[in-house]
C-alpha cells in the first residue's frame, strides 16, 4: 500500500509539471524599443493592443507576485445569449472578443454582433449598438472584436468604433461617444460588402475578426462557410477609407495585377484562400499583414488554381495606402490539413548586425506549430527554414506537395509523437479500447497522409 | 460452482470473471494489432482469480495479488511515476481491491490486497 501511495504521490508531483516543456532558445532577443507612443500606456487600442499584435500592456502595477491578491472591481453581462438551436447540431455559438481600451471606455462586440461601450472604471453600461438583422442562418455566431478610428481634425464623428454585422456581411461605423451609426460614413453609417461578390448565399461569408484600421484605412477580409462548395464567395482583401467608407482598394489574388480596381460588373475571384483571422500592421513600413487560410473545401486540392496553390496558408504583406503585395511567404504547401495562419504575426525589432541599428521582423505562429521569424520588409527568413521531405498519399487527381517548410531555428509548438502509451482511460478497459483504437490508426507525423 | 459459497463471494467472483474476459478478449485484439500483451496477460491472471474465488479456493485472492503486483510494475514500467498516466491501472486495482476487502475470510489467511487495500484508496488520490 506503501509503495502506491508513493507512487501516485510521486506521479502527482510529476504530472504537475508533464506539459512544461521548456525548449530551446531560439537565441533571438527582442530590443526593447518601450512602448509604441500611438497607444497611450493605459490604453488597448488594438486587439493585440498595438498594431504590431504586440499583446503586452506596459503598466507594471501588476506583477506576477501581487495578481494573487486581485479582487473583482464590477462585471457585467451582456445578456446576449444563444437563441434557439444555435449552440447544438454543429452550431456554434461564443464569445470571442477581447474589448478594447481607449481613453475610459472598453469596447466590445457580443456573438450577435451588438457593440457595448462600458465605462472602464465602474463598468457602467455607456451605450450599445444593435445592428440587428436575422443572423439564424449563420452556423457560427461570433465577433472577435472591434475596431476604434480617431477621424481627421474636422470630420464628424471624431472617435468612432468601427465594427461588422453578420446578418449580411455589413460594415459600419458608430460614434465611440454616443453609440449613434456615423451618417456620413458609406450609407447613413453602413457599407454593404456584398459589393462585387457576386452570390453570396445566407449565411455563407461574413466577417469575424475586428478589422485592422491603419493609416486611415479599414483593411478587412472575411469568414467563409468552409467544406460546403467550391467557388464560396471570395477570400479577397479589401481597405475602405475609415473616414467615408469608400473602397481604398482590393486585393483579390485571382486579378492581375491584384489590387485592380474592378469594373461595374466584375466579381471577385470565388473560392480563393481568405485572410479570416486579426491582421497585424506596420504603420511605418505603411505595410498589413494578412494571414491566409487556404481554398476551401480545406482537405481536398485537386480544384485548387495556381494562385490558391501560391497563396494558402501564406502570409501576406500589402501596401496600405495601395493593395500592392510587398512579398508574401507560404507556411503550408498545398495545404490538405486546415493548417490555414489563423492570426497576424507578432512584430519584433531584432538587434542589427553589421552596424544595422534593428532588424524589423515578425514572429508568425501557426497551427502546425511552427514559429517563423521572417524580416518583415521582404518576408526573407532571419531564422532558417528548411523544405523537408513529407509523405505523400494516393488519392485519385489529388496533389501532394514533397516537402514542407520547417522553421528549424525556432522553437516549435508541438507534443511528442503519440504512443500507444499516451493512451487514457478512466478504467483500465476504457484505455484498451482506446489502444486499440489507436493501433488502428495510421499516424505519419505532422503532415499525415488522407486515405 | 459451489452452491455455498457466500453471497458476495460469489459477486465478486462473477465480476472478476467478467471483467477478466473482457480484458483476455479486447487483449487479444490489441496483441494481434501489435499493441501491449499486458491486458491479456491481466485478463487471463483475472480469469483464473475468479474461477478460483467461485469455487472458495482463497489461494484465487493470492493470484488477484500477483495481478496487482504485476500491474504495479508494469504500469510504471511503461509510462513512469506520472500521475495522470498511472490512473486507469491504479483504478482497476483499487476498485477490485476494495470488492476483496468483504471477502469475509479469516484476516490471518488475508493476503495483502484484502488487508491492506481498504475503499479509502480512491481519496488518497489527489487530481492533479
Amino acid at each position: 500500500m506503501a509503495v502506491i501511495v508513493f507512487v501516485v504521490a510521486t506521479g502527482y508531483r510529476i504530472s504537475d509539471s508533464r506539459y512544461l516543456v521548456f525548449g530551446n532558445p531560439s537565441g533571438w532577443e527582442n530590443q526593447d524599443r518601450g512602448s509604441d507612443p500611438s497607444v497611450a500606456d493605459d490604453a488597448w487600442n488594438f486587439y493585440g493592443r498595438t498594431p504590431a499584435g504586440d499583446r503586452y500592456s506596459p503598466l507594471d502595477q501588476i506583477t506576477p507576485s501581487n495578481v494573487s491578491q486581485l479582487k473583482q472591481a464590477w462585471s457585467f453581462s451582456t445578456g446576449d445569449l444563444p437563441r434557439p438551436g444555435e449552440n447544438k447540431g454543429g452550431h456554434e455559438f461564443s464569445f470571442e472578443a477581447t474589448p478594447i481600451k481607449v481613453g475610459d471606455a472598453i469596447y466590445f462586440c457580443t456573438p450577435h454582433r451588438e457593440v457595448v461601450a462600458l465605462d472602464a472604471t465602474t463598468g457602467e453600461l455607456k451605450w450599445r449598438y444593435d445592428p440587428a438583422g436575422d443572423m439564424s442562418h449563420n452556423v457560427y455566431q461570433a465577433c472577435r472584436g472591434v475596431s476604434y478610428f480617431e477621424a481627421p481634425a474636422g470630420a464628424p464623428c471624431p472617435h468612432r468604433i468601427i465594427s461588422t454585422a453578420s446578418d449580411l456581411p455589413r460594415l459600419f461605423e458608430v460614434d465611440a461617444d454616443t453609440g449613434k451609426l456615423c451618417e456620413s460614413f458609406g450609407d447613413h453609417g453602413m457599407v454593404d460588402l456584398r459589393e462585387h461578390m457576386g452570390i453570396v448565399p445566407a449565411g455563407f461569408h461574413f466577417i469575424s475578426s475586428p478589422p485592422m484600421v491603419i493609416n486611415g484605412r479599414a483593411i478587412l477580409g472575411g469568414w467563409v462557410y468552409d467544406n460546403q462548395a467550391v467557388g464560396e464567395p471570395s477570400g479577397v482583401i479589401r481597405a475602405f477609407d475609415a473616414t467615408t467608407g469608400a473602397l481604398s482598394w482590393s486585393w483579390d489574388m485571382g486579378r492581375t495585377p491584384a489590387n485592380a480596381p474592378l469594373g461595374k460588373d466584375d466579381i471577385y475571384t470565388r473560392g480563393t484562400p481568405n485572410g479570416w483571422g486579426v491582421y497585424s500592421a506596420d504603420p511605418k513600413l505603411n505595410l498589413v499583414f494578412v494571414p491566409l487560410g487556404n481554398a476551401t473545401p480545406d482537405y481536398y486540392g485537386a480544384e485548387r488554381r495556381p494562385f490558391d496553390d501560391a497563396y494558402s496558408s501564406s502570409l501576406v504583406a500589402l501596401d496600405i495606402t495601395t493593395g500592392q503585395e510587398r512579398w508574401h511567404f507560404q507556411t503550408v504547401h498545398h495545404d490538405l490539413w486546415d493548417f490555414d495562419v489563423p492570426v497576424g504575426p507578432s512584430l519584433v525589432d531584432l538587434p542589427g548586425t553589421n552596424g544595422e541599428a534593428t532588424v524589423p521582423a515578425l514572429v508568425q505562429t501557426t497551427k502546425q506549430g511552427e514559429i517563423y521569424l521572417l524580416d518583415r520588409r521582404d518576408g526573407k527568413p532571419i531564422s532558417p527554414v528548411e523544405e523537408r521531405p513529407v509523405p505523400r498519399g494516393d488519392i485519385p487527381n489529388e496533389r501532394y506537395s514533397k516537402t514542407q517548410p520547417f522553421s528549424v531555428g525556432m522553437p516549435a509548438l508541438r507534443a511528442p509523437k503519440f504512443q500507444e502509451a499516451d493512451t487514457w482511460g478512466a478504467t483500465p478497459i476504457d484505455q484498451l479500447v482506446c489502444r486499440i483504437q489507436y493501433r488502428q490508426m495510421r499516424d505519419d507525423g505532422l503532415y499525415t497522409r488522407r486515405a | 460452482m459451489n452452491i455455498r459459497t457466500p453471497f458476495f463471494v460469489l459477486l465478486t467472483s462473477i465480476v472478476t470473471v467478467l471483467i477478466g474476459l473482457a480484458l483476455a478478449g479486447l487483449g487479444t485484439w490489441l496483441v494481434l494489432l501489435g499493441g501491449s500483451p499486458y491486458y491479456l496477460l491481466a485478463g487471463l491472471g483475472l480469469l483464473v482469480c475468479g474461477v478460483l474465488l467461485g469455487l472458495r479456493r482463497y489461494v484465487g485472492a493470492w493470484v488477484y495479488t500477483a495481478v496487482l503486483v504485476a500491474t504495479a510494475v508494469w504500469a510504471v514500467w511503461e509510462v513512469g511515476l506520472d500521475g495522470w498516466s498511472l490512473i486507469p491501472a491504479s483504478l482497476r486495482r483499487l476498485c477490485s481491491a476494495s470488492g476483496s476487502g468483504r471477502l469475509g475470510s479469516p484476516a490471518a489467511s488475508d493476503p495483502p490486497v484484502a488487508a491492506g487495500l481498504g475503499s479509502g484508496q480512491l481519496s488518497d488520490f489527489r487530481w492533479p
